[in-house]
């Protein structure tokens, strides 16, 4: 599908002849920005970039808070052909730097009032050279003019990967444009939308956000990330500032309700409540739209190496006593579903279920700096390329797509994706950890690591916690330790997950 | 105050460490260090409410008041007068 942009920077560009003076930006402290004022500051920081002759495709970490600043730099970035890479602040810094290598950063951007980080980075890193520019360090890192093999990254999201080390994956203009184009049409977002930011610019919800609000003169709200965990925080906000349209993840409206004190508010002010990336229950759905009365539901589904693929509105009134789960809908304009069974044949029929696979302009490039993986996640269907979701799904009488569960053993919890073998990678580098297996446990939303000792005995968990907090977000982090004096194996000499679990529970 | 130290810890280790036998100190720092995540702050927070027929605001919902057993018993006592 032709989209009608070409870059990103073109939406702030228009935005800014055709808005100059409507706000783009509310953060902190009544900070706000227009249009203009955005334009203006992209600009200045695109012309510092230029001056710098970076190789083109070359890219920048950005290890910053949710601010103007940030956003008028990945805009920067995005008309000086250059990537970027945001790594959300809840991220250690070890994590950072395991980032920055795979991506083989060229700069990290931070904040310049992040002083102790610029002493921590400058003593990693040879420096070789830094600017500052609208209170952001640009810091050179590498000098090596690294020929790129792509042309068109806008920028890369590092998500968890199954291989002890995080996964980048890399989103073209197009790719991104595709949904955002679409969404700013299908929500009819206009200079009336007030939205506030929950999720991660590292998170792919942040592309709605940033840049479906950009192209249509919408006002995005941003707040500090700790404040986003604060639900009451973010109650008053909503009705405070009139927010209007909010897109988060399951998880985050749940907590919402139960500890934000809503019945102090109204909020009928709210229009669009969006959210994806877990399954939502549908009880958590009905307490939702009790709250939010004059909303409407959405249901997204896709994963980060399509964006959103597939959607569903909810109907005004729907059944309450039913116990079904909603659909994940149909495709969006811009991308092909299909679901193939176990013979990579399609499947047309209702009912039986199958993998999905997802064609069309959203599809990410690569995984960044690993032919293999990005290989491995294709299929060619009809000479057509195919990303293979590991979701399977079934059709339902409507033909809507209906989500059951996923195929391998990455785990969703509170919307983040998580491979259990990241978080057993690093605590195996802990100097008294000697074996260890992680497990989630669907029921209690809760990550079990297993472990076995050098030391013969249990380790202290606060010292076992706060070294998962230097390597892993907190999102990662394992809720209960188990000390072991063995590890039951499989037959294989594996060890035996679902054993593991048993002897737990028993 | 001694009677909300002894109560909030025996909250803190039973209900959200899952473990009494936790060598849980009044000092011990509890969201720094990473021993409790966000949404068991938010259940102490509800907890601390109900038991003690106080209300935070919601910029007091944070480490500066939560960081340590010690440093909830004091704000709870604040709230309380």
């Amino acid at each position: 599908m032709q989209t009608f942009h070409s870059f990103l920077h073109e939406l702030i560009e228009e935005s800014a002849l055709t808005f100059p003076n409507h706000i783009a930006i509310r953060e902190a402290a009544d900070k706000q920005t227009s249009f203009a004022q955005l334009a203006i500051l992209s600009q200045s920081i695109y012309e510092m970039l230029i001056q710098q002759a970076i190789p083109a495709q070359a890219r920048i970490v950005f290890y910053t808070e949710k601010s103007s600043e940030t956003i008028a730099a990945f805009l920067a970035c995005s008309k000086a052909n250059l990537i970027y890479v945001p790594v959300s602040l809840l991220n250690p810094v070890a994590r950072l730097q395991q980032i920055i290598q795979l991506a083989n950063a060229d700069y990290i951007c931070i904040d310049s009032s992040h002083i102790a980080l610029l002493e921590e980075l400058s003593s990693c890193y040879r420096i070789e050279s830094k600017i500052e520019i609208a209170s952001l360090i640009f810091l050179q890192i590498n000098k090596k003019n690294t020929i790129s093999t792509t042309k068109d990254i806008a920028f890369i999201l590092f998500t968890s990967g199954s291989t002890g080390l995080p996964k980048g994956v890399s989103i073209s203009h197009r790719a991104a444009l595709s949904f955002i184009e679409w969404s700013a049409t299908y929500f009819s977002l206009d200079t009336s939308n007030q939205v506030l930011s929950i999720a991660p610019f590292n998170f792919d919800l942040s592309v709605f956000d940033i840049y479906a609000s950009m192209m249509r003169g919408a006002c995005l709200h941003l707040l500090a990330e700790q404040e986003i965990k604060n639900p009451m925080l973010i109650a008053s906000y909503i009705d405070q500032a009139k927010i209007n349209t909010i897109y988060a993840t399951p998880t985050f409206y749940q907590t919402l309700v139960a500890y934000g004190k809503l019945h102090k508010y109204d909020f009928a002010q709210v229009k669009h409540i969006l959210f994806a990336g877990e399954v939502f229950p549908r009880e958590g759905i009905i307490q939702l739209k009790t709250i939010f009365h004059q909303a409407l539901l959405h249901n997204l589904y896709g994963p980060t190496e399509t964006n959103v693929c597939t959607y569903y509105t909810l109907p005004a009134h729907f059944d309450e006593q039913s116990k079904d789960a909603f659909p994940i809908g149909k495709a969006c304009t811009y991308a092909k579903c299909m679901l193939i069974d176990e013979n990579m044949q399609e499947i047309t029929s209702i009912q039986t279920p199958g993998e999905l696979i997802v064609a069309g302009t959203s599809l990410f490039t690569n995984y960044w700096g690993n032919e293999d993986k990005t290989k491995e996640a294709f299929i060619l269907m009809d000479d057509e390329k195919y990303y293979k979701t590991g979701d399977i799904a079934f059709y339902n009488e409507q033909h809507e797509l209906m989500y059951t569960h996923r195929k391998d053993e990455m785990v969703k919890k509170n919307g983040y994706r998580i491979e259990l073998e990241e978080i057993a990678a690093c605590l195996s580098r802990h100097e008294n950890i000697q074996q260890v297996a992680c497990v989630y446990l669907k029921q209690k939303n809760e990550i079990l690591c297993f472990y076995l000792s050098k030391t013969n005995e249990a380790l202290d968990i606060i010292s076992l916690k706060t070294f998962c907090t230097k390597y892993l977000p907190t999102y990662m982090i394992p809720d209960k330790f188990v000390y072991l004096n063995s590890f039951p194996t499989t037959v294989s000499g594996k060890t035996d997950k679902a054993q593991l679990v048993k002897n737990y529970e028993a | 105050m001694e009677t909300i130290l002894a109560e909030t810890k025996t909250y803190i280790s039973t209900q959200l460490l899952d473990d009494a036998s936790f060598p849980l100190e009044y000092e011990t720092a509890l969201i720094s260090s990473g021993l409790i995540d966000s949404i068991s702050t938010l259940k102490l927070v509800d907890y601390l409410e109900k038991k003690y027929h106080i209300e935070f605001l919601p910029h007091e919902v944070d480490k500066d008041h939560l960081d340590s057993i010690e440093l909830i018993a004091a704000f709870v006592q604040s709230k309380m007068n």
